[in-house]
């Protein structure tokens, strides 16, 4: 997070962490179809010829509130595949809230679990406590066959810290209740670490429609739980 | 929050001078001015200026003469270059007081200028000529001479500049984003780069502190073993030395018990040595204070006086000792002593682990191989040195009971038994091919093992037949 007073901007990093291919860049990009043109920028993608993420890719969103308070929220993928850790290392740096993309199939679950473990890793290695770091958990690709059951994420959601969701991002299905439950929990973080509602203004309603102002979806209204 | 190195990149608004590169940005603005003749300037967000296509136009150079107008040229010029346009403000106007035209577009990207463009001056399509209050700014202004300036400007429809504009500011849109781009790719990658070899650099701190505290506990090891084994040794020569003295009779007879108890002490004594000597041995070597003493000698007696040495155990357990030396086998320069003590430590393994009938053979071949084998050679030994070199291979093969496959590449550690259970059947400390293989290396030579398990092992000691 970057507060200028002076200039009454706040810059945030919103990251899109997990295993490879399991949909982080999908998410981004049905994002980048719904989000209001006049906020977004444009999305930048760093991918390979067969379109594996290389270095990371950047959707900047920025609003402002009527307050007079500038938003710039830069949400970001990193790559997945092992070989990358030091890059997700390097983009997790300053990082104000996670989106942890897991894939839904069984056979998945260890790779869900390393990717996991080495975010927080990661987090510790940039001087981040994991436990100090809002985080929602997406179970992407659930038309797949042999996936975790939705008993288990009910049960999940019961018990975890972390908000739950579901979501097949390919069909767009689950990835703006994701981003919103991102934005949900990172209000709050700021609510607790820089008191931004009565220092600027702005309440979380606004917050959360600045950055789908003009979408033409229906937006979820409660955010948050395995719904 | 920490901000690691990549993140200044990341969350850096990007600067339009580390963007743009200076030439091929000035092309491109002195070619739109050249096809539209409205002059280009591009200045980055701390009002430098990158781009200038120049060109002043000539009613610009006649107003530049009069102090009157120059002051005011040059007044309206700072402000221009100051404007700071705003996010969404879109394109404004400055006009000039000589009627001329400026419009000035800010650079914008992500809801942050990064900068502005400037286009102009130019003369809109409606003047007809110079204003008629141009000359009351300087009494040496003509109002004849300035028409003439007039005259020759090109006048410009509003609806062209705006196309022009839009035209420019969406070609310099796509310079900065893909400029931009490749700048976070560029930072990036280093700050991957800079994050791994950080993460290596710890990895091989560490290993190298292990590796040092590994040496330092050798080095104690190799030093406490040494001691030991020489505080051991001395007393112990006592025990034997007066044992044998027992058995000559030099303290008065024995009778025939008393004959047996002595001759038990002094076998078990010299059993003792002959362990505390091996270790004193290894010791030696891996304080690295092995030396050979060379000297030129034929290996046929060396190997009958291995056997002669071999022949009382093999006989006790029924075990065939057999050597053959090839004939016309040049002389080996060695340390005799230490390949002897190898052979004699492979030939006694042998005979330990061959039962009764089986037979152990030793024998010696010369023969030549490639120098440094698996190693390639560098241009220089490929140039001067033979490739090949002289060796003699000297082989202890045994009918015995053989070594399962994954514990051979074990067997040479020093203390390592492959059947180290309790009730192990075969004694030894494990020290023997330990040592073996130490003497071996020392002489450039290598120890090589087949082995069938229940069929039998062979051991080929190779050594070059001359000092390397």
């Amino acid at each position: 997070m970057q507060l200028d007073f002076a200039k009454r901007e706040l810059t945030l990093k919103l990251v899109y962490y997990g295993p490879s291919l399991s949909g982080k860049t999908t998410n981004l990009q049905v994002l980048y179809r719904l989000v209001d043109p006049a906020v977004r920028g444009r999305l930048t993608q760093l991918d390979t010829r067969d379109d594996r993420t290389l270095f990371f890719d950047l959707l900047p969103v920025h609003f402002t509130t009527r307050s007079g308070l500038t938003v710039k929220i830069k949400v970001f993928t990193v790559p997945g595949q092992v070989m990358h850790n030091s890059t997700r290392r390097v983009l997790l740096a300053a990082v104000d809230a996670i989106a942890f993309v897991a894939d839904s199939q069984i056979a998945l679950a260890r790779e869900n679990a390393e990717s996991f473990r080495g975010m927080q890793d990661n987090l510790r290695e940039n001087g981040i406590d994991p436990a100090g770091v809002p985080v929602v958990v997406q179970f992407n690709k659930r038309d797949m066959p042999d996936i975790r059951t939705d008993e288990e994420l009910d049960e999940l959601a019961r018990r975890s810290r972390e908000r739950i969701y579901r979501a097949v991002a390919v069909r767009g299905v689950g990835v703006l209740e994701t981003f919103n439950g991102l934005l949900d929990v990172l209000w709050e973080s700021l609510e607790s670490s820089v008191d931004i509602g009565a220092k600027f203004g702005v309440t979380r309603a606004e917050f959360l429609a600045g950055v789908f102002r003009h979408l033409n979806v229906q937006m979820p209204t409660a955010p948050g739980g395995a719904s | 929050m920490t901000a690691a190195p990549g993140e200044s990149a990341l969350a850096r608004r990007p600067a339009l001078g580390d963007i743009f590169d200076p030439q091929a940005i000035a092309e491109l603005c002195q070619s739109y001015a050249d096809l539209y003749g409205i002059a280009i300037k591009i200045f980055d967000a701390e009002n430098r200026k990158l781009v200038d296509t120049r060109g002043a136009l000539d009613v610009c150079r006649f107003i530049f003469d009069y102090h009157g107008t120059k002051v005011r040229c040059t007044n309206l010029v700072s402000d221009l270059k100051r404007a700071r346009p705003e996010v969404g403000q879109g394109t404004q106007t400055v006009n000039c007081f000589t009627g001329l035209r400026y419009r000035v577009a800010p650079l914008e990207y992500e809801g942050d200028v990064l900068g502005k463009v400037i286009f102009g001056p130019y003369l809109p399509v409606e003047w007809r000529g110079a204003p008629a209050d141009l000359v009351a700014l300087d009494p040496g202004i003509e109002a004849a001479s300035a028409q003439v300036h007039y005259e020759k400007l090109r006048r410009v429809r509003p609806e062209t500049v705006e196309k022009i504009i839009s035209q420019m500011v969406l070609v310099l849109g796509v310079m900065i984003h893909t400029g931009y781009r490749m700048q976070l790719t560029a930072q990036t990658h280093i700050d991957s780069i800079s994050a791994a070899f950080q993460e290596q650099n710890r990895q091989t701190l560490k290993l190298q502190e292990s590796y040092e505290k590994l040496k330092e506990l050798d080095r104690l090891k190799s030093n406490f073993l040494a001691t030991v084994s020489h505080e051991l040794r001395t007393p112990l020569t006592s025990v034997i030395g007066y044992s044998e003295m027992l058995l000559d009779g030099l303290a008065g007879d024995l009778n025939t018990e008393q004959r047996e108890y002595v001759r038990t002490i002094m076998e078990k004594g010299e059993t003792l040595l002959k362990l505390i000597t091996s270790l004193l041995d290894l010791s030696r070597i891996e304080s690295g204070g092995l030396r050979l003493q060379r000297e030129r000698f034929a290996v046929g007696p060396l190997l009958e006086d291995v056997v002669s040495t071999l022949l009382p155990q093999a006989q006790r357990k029924g075990v065939n000792l057999i050597t053959h030396a090839m004939a016309g086998l040049p002389p080996l320069n060695a340390d005799r002593e230490k390949v002897r003590q190898v052979l004699v430590n492979l030939a006694s393994n042998a005979v330990k682990f061959t039962p009764g009938g089986g037979k152990v053979e030793l024998l010696a071949e010369a023969g030549t191989e490639a120098r440094l084998p698996g190693m390639s050679l560098d241009r220089a030994q490929e140039l001067f040195e033979p490739r090949d070199r002289r060796v003699m291979r000297l082989r202890v093969v045994d009918t015995g009971i053989g070594i399962p496959r994954h514990e051979v590449p074990k067997i040479f550690d020093s203390f390592y038994q492959v059947d180290s259970g309790s009730t192990r059947e075969y004694g030894g400390a494990g020290l023997g091919l330990s040592i073996a293989r130490s003497f071996v290396v020392a002489h450039s030579g290598r120890i090589d093992v087949e082995t069938a398990p229940g069929r039998g092992s062979t051991f080929t000691v190779t050594v070059p037949v001359d000092p390397e």
